[in-house]
């Protein structure tokens, strides 16, 4: 049935989350979202990207218009197209959150496991790129950190580390992110999967740690529908997952507060990533993973 | 602060219900784990305590209107103020409620209007006004002096009235209600007179009471000229013909008081609570119809006998209760001579035809020579007569003494003074009088013909337990008895007469010697010195001698309702009926009444009021006895009275009656309307916090939402 998919190129291009779940194999999985994903660009992956820049030559009609080069039109308004070498060696770093909030997911998907599903198509997607893929996951220490490495067999490391996962603990951004960043050999693409439910302070500190060591870091904040909606319709106990916290709570009465308080704090996190250069996107657990993959693809063309 | 129905307040029990579901479904919530509460916890400091107050306000406003609802339920009452806080100077009134609870008010749906009709009356008053209320039949009692305090008087007339068995007065419960209205101390008095106004309710002896002109009476007439009822009455225990093999019998009569025919009504005997007897009888308006039944054979004993008529409109009087004895009859010996009377006749010739005149009299009379009686041992038991008998030796007299000592009771029957001197050597000894020697009128001998120069009988003691019989007019006479001669009795201390001739001479004399009575009767007991023999006071004069001997008190079959009776000298009649000397009445009297109630009996005190109509059981440990007490016949009979009228007869010229007849609710549509007044407020109230209530919820789920 995958299969099937794959061989239609729009609907290969959403799986669903859920249906995802339904593979045992993470690598698996990351094939079929990535290969999906970048069967429908209609264009191969081994040009463009993660490549040297050769040379600049003359518009021709026929070519992709995205390879224009705008920068040197707004010079001399002419129509150049940019050429690459086919090789590459930017180390991405994958960083996962793995404290118990993230094990929370009202569709069947649970944060962690779109967490890891989005890692290891990350991963596997960079390892098309030929890039380096590392690994690392926290919760209120750092809990596994495996170095980026482009080998084949690494591929399966990373792989393995992710689909190793478990959701314990609370979460600590700070310390846990500073020790990951002290232990990068060299600077390269930081992606951190995270809900983020810490102070913001902590969380803004965590990640400038990784920043601040000249990486480039893009924050994919997961969160889970009823988390952005919060529609849950009867009166309840609700429990903290990380701290055991309980408060009976009315839903309707408390919806509104809630949502502007979380939406306040997906805007903060944006305006400070932003402020700090850092890509931020809000993913939620019922969408496909595309939004991420896109996400990683237009940094990763900033970058070259 | 007082409430009519305050058995409501278990109305707010309800209250628990909404706190109980809150506590139960905050128990039963459902538990979800969440990823964090972080932002619910910023949300609870600042909106879930607003939340808890709108919700803590909605649930107020919904268990106060619950509250308010249990409250106007329960019909509040505010007290009244003072007398002398009257507000606004308002001349202060005294209302003093008279409630007939009578038997005939059980008539129908009166008791239930009456009170209904009080109430009404307790409602209307003001504040600073007074209320008294007194329930009233041949008996008033007083329930309350007046008062403000209009809650107390509602909680009595709900639950401190009830109806009697007795028969309606109005005359003496009238004055105790204007007391009570004088000395309210209240500008204005009024006597309510809540009745049916039975014609039969007003005394003949009350007739010139009136009512001061400081009263105003104002009647609510609950009677009406249309009613049905049936009684029982007129009971007579009479023996049953000889030819039809004899028996007792009770004759009785139905009574119908009502305006309509009652046909085919069943009359019911029982003795003992088994129905032995039933026939269906038809009664005409206001007529009288005669039913007879036989009296089974009873055994030894009391038994409770219950003549019953099926009248389902007043059934309080449909029962006549009695209890009957079967009396053995006393042995009665008169010793004589025989033939010696006149005509050769036995002496105890009339004697004996008077005492064993039926198959009802108590008595069994023989007759035995002084030889014979001479021969017998001790005498034990039953009467003696010494029939004009000389006193034999002193063996025999002896015999005569120790058993009049011993509790006998002796009548010496002296025909002349030819025995004189034979009584005085005799009785003289022991007994407080002598017989003359010389002849009281030597004209005379026995066995001829009365002369014309005869004694009468005069100076009788209409007190005394023999004589009082005869006391009323057209009760028989003596006075035309004629006694040709007489032995002269000289009386001494101890000895009372109780009759004399007319000469001065005692004709009957009694001295209690010990525990025996003694009679000694100046002339014969037959026609040999008198004609009394002939005359109809003959039979009963006997009866009463044999009674007054043997110290027999008339039992009654049954009392009237309202009469005293006395347990413990009621006990030990039942223990000389059943034969029982050692009577120990120290121990506890149970007193039960017909509705099996127990009476207590006060100690010292040995008098009790029956109350209900039925069967009262009186016992002790090893002794028992039961007492019938019926209603009045009276109090049957539904006659209804002109309220004006007889209102009218009550109130002075001054004075004012005001009448007025309730509808069919018993309460006028003032009253009605005054008796919503406060709780219809309430519940105007319950509604007006509803509203709000859903407005504030409807307000706060939109804000919500």
């Amino acid at each position: 049935m995958i299969h099937a998919q794959q061989s239609a190129p729009q609907p290969t291009r959403f799986i669903d989350p859920a249906t995802l779940s339904r593979i045992s194999s993470l690598e698996l999985v990351a094939r079929t979202v990535v290969e999906g994903f970048i069967s429908g660009l209609h264009r191969s992956p081994h040009l463009g990207f993660s490549v040297n820049f050769a040379e600049y030559r003359h518009y021709r009609p026929g070519d992709d218009i995205r390879k224009i080069d705008w920068k040197v039109f707004g010079r001399t308004d002419r129509f150049y197209v940019k050429e690459y070498e086919g090789d590459t060696n930017t180390g991405i770093h994958l960083v996962v959150d793995c404290s118990r909030s993230m094990g929370y997911g009202s569709r069947g998907v649970t944060k962690l496991e779109y967490g890891q599903y989005l890692a290891a198509s990350l991963g596997y997607f960079a390892f098309q790129q030929r890039d380096s893929v590392g690994f690392a996951s926290f919760n209120n220490q750092v809990r596994e950190q495996v170095p980026a490495r482009s080998s084949l067999g690494h591929l399966n490391t990373v792989l393995h580390a992710i689909e190793r996962l478990n959701a314990a603990e609370t979460s600590n951004f700070a310390v846990p992110l500073a020790q990951i960043g002290e232990r990068f050999r060299r600077h390269g693409i930081v992606i951190v999967i995270s809900d983020l439910y810490d102070s913001a302070d902590q969380v803004m500190m965590g990640l400038r740690n990784l920043a601040f060591r000249g990486n480039d870091v893009i924050v994919f904040h997961v969160l889970d529908p009823a988390e952005l909606r919060f529609d849950f319709d009867k009166h309840a106990q609700f429990i903290d997952m990380e701290t055991g916290e309980k408060m009976h709570v009315i839903p309707d009465f408390l919806r509104q507060e809630y949502l502007k308080l979380i939406r306040n704090q997906i805007a903060d996190f944006e305006m400070e990533c932003q402020k700090d250069r850092m890509d931020y996107a809000l993913l939620d657990t019922s969408e496909p993973l595309d939004k991420a993959l896109f996400k990683y693809l237009a940094r990763r063309q900033q970058l070259f | 602060m007082s409430f009519v129905t305050p058995w409501f307040l278990l109305g707010g029990l309800v209250l628990a219900v909404p706190i109980l579901l809150h506590l139960i479904r905050r128990e039963s919530a459902q538990k979800i784990e969440f990823s964090t509460l972080m932002f619910l916890r910023k949300v609870s400091k600042r909106t879930i305590r607003y939340q808890k107050l709108r919700h803590l306000l909605l649930f107020l406003l919904r268990l106060l209107a619950l509250l308010l609802l249990v409250f106007a339920f329960m019909r509040p009452f505010l007290n009244r103020p003072q007398a002398s806080a009257a507000p606004g100077g308002r001349a202060t009134v005294a209302h003093v409620i008279m409630l007939d609870n009578s038997m005939s008010m059980a008539y129908g749906d009166r008791w239930a209007r009456a009170r209904a009709a009080a109430a009404g009356i307790v409602r209307s008053a003001q504040p600073g006004d007074k209320v008294s209320l007194l329930e009233f039949s041949d008996r008033t009692n007083v329930l309350t002096l007046p008062a403000t305090d209009f809650g107390v008087v509602l909680d009595l007339i709900d639950n401190g009235t009830e109806l009697t068995d007795r028969p309606t007065r109005y005359g003496q419960a009238l004055k105790i209600a204007e007391k009570a209205a004088l000395d309210s101390g209240a500008d204005k008095r009024i006597i309510h007179l809540i009745s049916d106004f039975q014609k039969s309710g007003w005394a003949a002896d009350e007739h010139d009471f009136r009512l001061g002109s400081q009263v105003e009476l104002q009647c609510t007439d609950l009677g009406s000229d249309q009613y049905s009822n049936l009684a029982i009455g007129d009971i007579q225990l009479v023996e049953g013909d000889e030819e039809k093999g004899g028996g007792l019998k009770i004759r009785f009569s139905i009574f119908n008081f009502g305006t309509e025919d009652r046909n085919g009504t069943r009359v019911t005997m029982s003795v003992d609570g088994r129905t032995v007897t039933e026939r269906r009888v038809d009664t005409a308006k206001g007529a009288v119809q005669g039913v007879e039944f036989d009296l089974p054979g009873l055994t030894s004993g009391l038994h409770n006998v219950a003549l019953e008529v099926d009248d389902p409109l007043l059934t309080r009087d449909n029962r006549f209760s009695m209890t009957l004895q079967e009396r053995t009859k006393i042995p009665v010996l008169s010793v004589e001579v025989p033939n010696s009377g006149r005509g050769g006749r036995a002496p105890s010739f009339f004697l004996a035809n008077a005492l064993n005149i039926s198959a009802l009299s108590p008595y069994r009379l023989s007759a035995i020579t002084p030889q014979q009686f001479a021969s017998m041992g001790a005498v034990t038991g039953g009467l003696l007569i010494w029939n004009n008998t000389s006193g034999g030796g002193a063996e025999m007299q002896k015999k005569l003494q120790d058993y009049v000592r011993g509790g006998g009771g002796l009548m010496i029957v002296l025909a002349d003074f030819a025995l004189a001197a034979d009584f005085t050597r005799t009785f003289g000894t022991w007994l407080p009088l002598k017989i003359g020697e010389s002849p009281a009128n030597p004209r005379h001998n026995a066995g001829a013909s009365l002369p014309e120069d005869f004694a009468l009988l005069t100076d009788l003691r209409m007190d005394h337990p023999i004589f009082h019989p005869f006391s009323e007019p057209h009760s028989g006479t003596f006075s035309s008895a004629r006694f040709s001669n007489h032995a002269r009795i000289q009386a001494a201390a101890g000895a009372q007469v109780l009759a004399r001739f007319d000469d001065g001479d005692p004709a009957l004399v009694a001295a209690d010697i010990d525990k025996g009575r003694v009679l000694i009767f100046a002339s014969s007991a037959d026609d040999t010195t008198n004609d009394l023999p002939v005359h109809a006071v003959y039979a009963p004069f006997w009866h009463q001698i044999l009674r007054y001997l043997e110290n027999y008190r008339q039992e009654r079959q049954w009392m009237d309702v309202g009469d005293t009776i006395a347990p413990r000298k009621l006990l030990v009649e039942a223990a000389v009926r059943q034969g029982k000397r050692d009577v120990n009445l120290n121990q506890a009297i149970v007193v039960m009444d017909p509705a099996r109630q127990r009476i207590d009996v006060a100690p010292g005190s040995d008098a009790l009021s029956v109350d209900r109509a039925g069967f009262y059981e009186i016992r002790t440990a090893d002794l028992n006895t039961s007492v019938a007490a019926n209603p009045s016949l009276r109090e049957s009979d539904l006659s209804h009275g002109n309220a004006e009228e007889m209102a009218a007869g009550w109130v002075s010229i001054d004075s004012k009656a005001q009448t007025y007849i309730p509808n069919d609710e018993g309460l006028t549509a003032e009253e009605q309307d005054r008796r919503a007044r406060l709780w219809r407020y309430l519940l105007f109230a319950v509604l007006a916090l509803l509203i709000v209530e859903g407005l504030l919820a409807n307000r706060f789920i939109l804000k919500t939402e």
